[in-house]
């Protein structure tokens, strides 16, 4: 493209931008371009001077101790950015709050890995024992242990039983009656034996009986002896405490 | 981070051949290497930050820094790149600050006057600058705002077109073309006699 076909416009634009880099540059001769660029350019540079910041020192020391800092937390400004070549001694690694921070997460997640089905196993097994829909030995077992901590749930053997009266079991029938019949049976018998235990009464008393009868044997020995017969007959007042004692006394009266 | 280092790095340069030196001092912990990199770079972008109206420039400075610390871990290139990078980082917080006080304004009266209060050198040289500041901020303020960005980070950030596109987030010839734009605007004000340089 020569320089005639370019329209005139941008043939001064493209000069503009040439003569503007070379003002940059410090390599536009004197008394070339456009003077007031240069006066600008100039102006701008002698306005605002390169200076120093007031608070040098103050943003050194901050720059030290964001490093040091940064370092003592394991995040050393120094960073290997590759370890292709060769295994670097010292590699960095993740800052030490981040390393905390991830360990609690992971031992969050594994918590929560073990917890939730056991929690889930848990309620399902819970809800079916309590519904009493285990086999038997599980159904004593959660039984037990819902006992340790309070709750009722119905064991096997329970369920099984009214599970047999409901259904008319006979097994069930043939034995129940029996065992009622042994019961009357046996009722029977405890009164039969009431009786005889107060047939066993009157044998005591007939042991009574015979006391006086020794007494009897006794009070000849005693005629002899006023004050032996008068214990004698104490001794019988003791032994008299049924009324067929008193007929031994007649024995008494004859002393 | 990784910026290729322009043909006029040597003359710009502030640091000579020790840039490469004071980085990996700088990432090893060395003390002296992050003063280094702070006198070497700090009074250009404090320059930039003041022409652009920024009204706590050292602030923005001392923050630019801070965040140099935490990611220098992460950058790699020349003296160039890591200028680029400085006034990417400095841009952005200032981009943020000027939206926070969109949202509350403040009273910059107080800085007028501690600036005012500031002490002064040459009385001369000081009036003239003055002056001087007065007439350029004139001639800036017929700009747009990203046109005055361009030509305040070539002329005082000295930033090559591809590093002013870098840290503006755009396309060489988009900046290019903010470049011409601005550079006919001015000579349009120049010619009306608008401002008198």
């Amino acid at each position: 493209m020569s320089p005639s076909s370019v329209p005139p416009d941008e043939m001064g634009t493209r000069d503009h931008d040439e003569e503007f880099e070379r003002l940059l540059h410090g390599s536009q001769p004197d008394g070339v371009g456009s003077p007031e660029l240069t006066a600008f350019v100039d102006g701008l540079r002698t306005a605002f001077p390169t200076r120093t910041p007031a608070r040098e020192n103050d943003h050194i020391a901050a720059m030290i101790a964001s490093a040091h800092l940064l370092a003592d937390n394991g995040d050393p400004v120094a960073r290997p950015v590759s370890n292709a070549d060769a295994p670097v001694s010292q590699v960095s690694r993740l800052p030490k709050q981040r390393s905390a921070q991830m360990k609690d997460r992971n031992l969050g997640t594994l918590a929560l890995k073990v917890f939730a089905p056991v929690t889930v196993l848990f309620t399902l097994f819970g809800g079916v024992a309590y519904a009493g829909g285990l086999p038997d030995p599980l159904q004593k077992s959660a039984s037990n242990v819902a006992g340790w901590v309070g709750l009722t749930i119905d064991d096997g053997d329970q369920g099984d039983t009214q599970d047999a009266v409901e259904d008319g079991d006979s097994q069930g029938d043939a034995t129940d009656p029996t065992q009622d019949a042994t019961d009357e049976n046996d009722q029977g018998g405890d009164a039969q034996d009431g009786d005889s235990q107060g047939d066993a009464t009157q044998d005591g008393d007939s042991q009574g009986d015979s006391t006086p009868t020794t007494d009897s044997g006794s009070d000849g020995t005693d005629s002899q002896d006023d004050s032996a017969d008068t214990t004698s007959n104490d001794g019988d007042n003791q032994g008299d405490s049924t009324p067929t004692t008193d007929s031994s006394g007649g024995g008494d009266s004859q002393d | 981070m990784s910026v290729s280092p322009t043909p006029h790095d040597e003359e710009r340069s502030g640091f000579g051949n020790r840039f490469d030196q004071t980085l990996d001092a700088a990432k090893a912990g060395g003390d002296w290497a992050w003063g280094e990199l702070y006198r070497e770079t700090a009074p250009i972008l404090a320059r930039y930050l003041r022409a652009r109206g920024v009204p706590d420039v050292d602030d923005v400075v001392g923050e630019t820094y801070l965040r140099v610390v935490r990611h220098l871990g992460s950058f790699t290139g020349s003296e160039a790149s890591f200028r680029t990078w400085l006034f990417t980082i400095a841009r952005h917080l200032v981009v943020d600050s000027a939206r926070r006080r969109t949202r509350r304004p403040v009273d910059a009266t107080a800085d007028a006057a501690l600036l005012a209060l500031a002490p002064v050198g040459n009385a001369e040289d000081e009036a003239m600058a003055l002056l001087g500041a007065d007439v350029v901020r004139d001639a800036l303020g017929r700009l747009t705002v990203d046109q005055r960005d361009v030509l305040l980070l070539r002329i005082l950030g000295d930033l090559s077109i591809d590093e002013v596109s870098q840290v503006l987030g755009r396309r060489p010839g988009a900046v290019k073309m903010l470049q011409s734009r601005g550079l006919a605007t001015l000579r349009k004000t120049f010619s009306e006699g608008a401002v008198t340089i």
